[in-house]
């Protein structure tokens, strides 16, 4: 009953937000007189998917390629650096900090940087989506390798478990729910680089994803597809989001709070 | 099984680094397949006492000793220590797996521990989803699987409600019954150092050292009806008495 209770006000909370940010768009559109230039209705941006409709599923599948590769090669690279730098404590001590040092550097100037160095292109969108997402990824799980509690890690040796076993059969599962909490963080930036990517990357083929259209729509005036344009990188977000929450429900079903159905 | 050992521990000094002692000039002798239980205040050294015993670390000074087979060790930590992504079976199962034993050998005893310590019908549950009386239980299913000779236990009842510990300290004494292993156990709580023991180490600590020993001659075997008996509540005032003049000394 009480489950029951939870999960349809997942549904209907959210719901009725969205209601309520929709009337206030319209109330405050109305009240200061905002014209659809600047501010279009929602109706409008909707519609908006049926004058471009081609142009904008072209572009989202151009950022889902773009974005999915960059996200795909973090998670990839990211998790076996993971593992050699808690394997081997001089490379941690080696280059720990540059890794931190180098998520400080702004994405918007790493992407012009990347764009000189690989040429304008999907192989620059991807660069720029591997690099925002490589690095969160790697600060959890090695966090998540580390944080083993001392106690297990005792009993493992007890047993006189090799560092294969250790590593595999404590560190890795121990760092899972870490891994997914910098996948989760690394599906969201990944579009955000990859539209930053295309921003600067540009067209491919004479083919451009979501960034790139977002600044012809701005060059042509076409605010109201601008807007659909800004809600598809959205909305590809939040699938990428979805993907990762999903292969975490399966790979840490049935043990780890954060997949049981009452947590919030 | 391997035939418990005999241990003799021989001026036995731990200190960390350039710190103080934490222990010091510990000697004293266990008997093959007697259990000792090990009480006195917080900080007094007791876990790093059984972490000697183990080999988890090295002592400083002094040796540890023993007579007959080779030992084959387990230890029952303070918390359960389970994996918390591991079932049941998975949990008990670990020492063979770690050894490399065959899925089916280890499976075949982890069943067969999970039965005996009454688990018998949540092998597929994970550890969120047991009490903590049952934790315990398979922590002691999973360090008795590896049939050990020498069982180190580090105060595991301490976070129990006293009716399940009464209750696992019985159990604890009937496997021993089945199994002999030579034991220490440390725990805080007097009761349980007589009814488990037959002899009890009282510590005290600033640096950790023995400061007295008990015979516990009380009969074998052991059960519930024993801590009814005048005997048992004087042998507790007893060691209790004992445990105060340290602790007040």
């Amino acid at each position: 009953m009480m489950k029951r209770g939870v999960n349809s006000q997942r549904i209907i909370l959210p719901a009725i937000t969205g209601a309520l940010i929709l009337l206030l768009w319209y109330l405050v559109k109305q009240a200061w007189d905002i014209h659809d230039f600047i501010l279009p209705p929602p109706h409008q941006i909707l519609l908006a998917f049926g004058t471009e409709g081609a142009n904008l599923l072209s572009a989202t599948w151009i950022t889902f390629v773009g974005a999915g590769s960059g996200f795909l090669l973090s998670v990839i690279v990211g998790f076996a650096l993971s593992l050699l730098l808690v394997s081997f404590k001089w490379l941690r001590f080696s280059l720990y900090p540059f890794i931190l040092f180098m998520q400080m550097v702004p994405i918007i100037a790493t992407a012009a940087i990347v764009v000189i160095l690989f040429d304008p292109g999907l192989k620059s969108v991807v660069v720029i989506a591997f690099l925002i997402g490589f690095f969160p990824v790697v600060a959890s799980t090695l966090q998540g390798l580390l944080s083993v509690p001392e106690g297990q890690l005792e009993m493992f040796r007890l047993y006189k478990a090799g560092p294969a076993r250790e590593l595999f059969l404590l560190r890795v599962p121990n760092a899972l729910p870490y891994f997914f909490t910098g996948a989760k963080i690394a599906a969201t930036l990944a579009v955000i680089g990859s539209v930053t990517g295309e921003i600067f990357a540009g067209n491919t083929n004479h083919a451009g994803g979501l960034g790139f259209l977002i600044l012809i729509y701005k060059s042509e005036l076409k605010i109201d597809a601008l807007y659909t344009a800004t809600l598809l990188c959205c909305l590809l977000g939040f699938v990428f989001v979805s993907i990762v929450l999903y292969v975490k429900t399966l790979a840490l079903r049935g043990w780890h709070e954060s997949t049981l159905p009452e947590a919030e | 099984m391997p035939e418990a050992p005999a241990i003799a521990l021989e001026g036995l000094s731990k200190r960390f680094g350039s710190g103080p002692h934490v222990l010091q000039d510990i000697s004293f002798a266990a008997n093959s397949g007697e259990i000792i239980a090990i009480v006195g205040p917080s900080g007094c050294g007791k876990t790093t006492l059984l972490r000697l015993i183990a080999g988890l670390i090295s002592a400083s000074e002094g040796s540890i000793h023993h007579a007959g087979t080779a030992i084959e060790c387990a230890y029952i930590f303070q918390d359960a220590t389970l994996l918390p992504w591991a079932t049941v079976l998975e949990n008990i199962a670990l020492p063979s797996r770690l050894k490399g034993h065959s899925r089916n050998r280890r499976w075949r005893v982890a069943e067969k521990w999970a039965n005996a310590v009454g688990l018998g019908d949540s092998l597929d549950r994970y550890p969120r989803q047991l009490s903590g009386g049952m934790k315990m239980r398979v922590s002691i299913a999973r360090a008795l699987s590896q049939s050990p000779n020498l069982l180190l236990l580090d105060e595991p009842f301490g976070t129990l409600d006293a009716i399940t510990r009464n209750r696992l300290n019985e159990e604890l004494l009937q496997l021993h019954e089945k199994s002999a292993w030579t034991a220490f156990f440390v725990t805080h709580s007097v009761t349980e150092a007589v009814f488990l023991s037959n002899r009890i180490i009282i510590m005290d600590r600033d640096p950790g050292r023995v400061a007295a020993v008990i015979e516990n001659d009380l009969p074998l075997p052991r059960n519930a009806s024993l801590r009814e008996s005048i005997e048992f509540q004087r042998r507790v005032a007893e060691t209790t008495g004992r445990l105060q003049q340290v602790l007040c000394a």
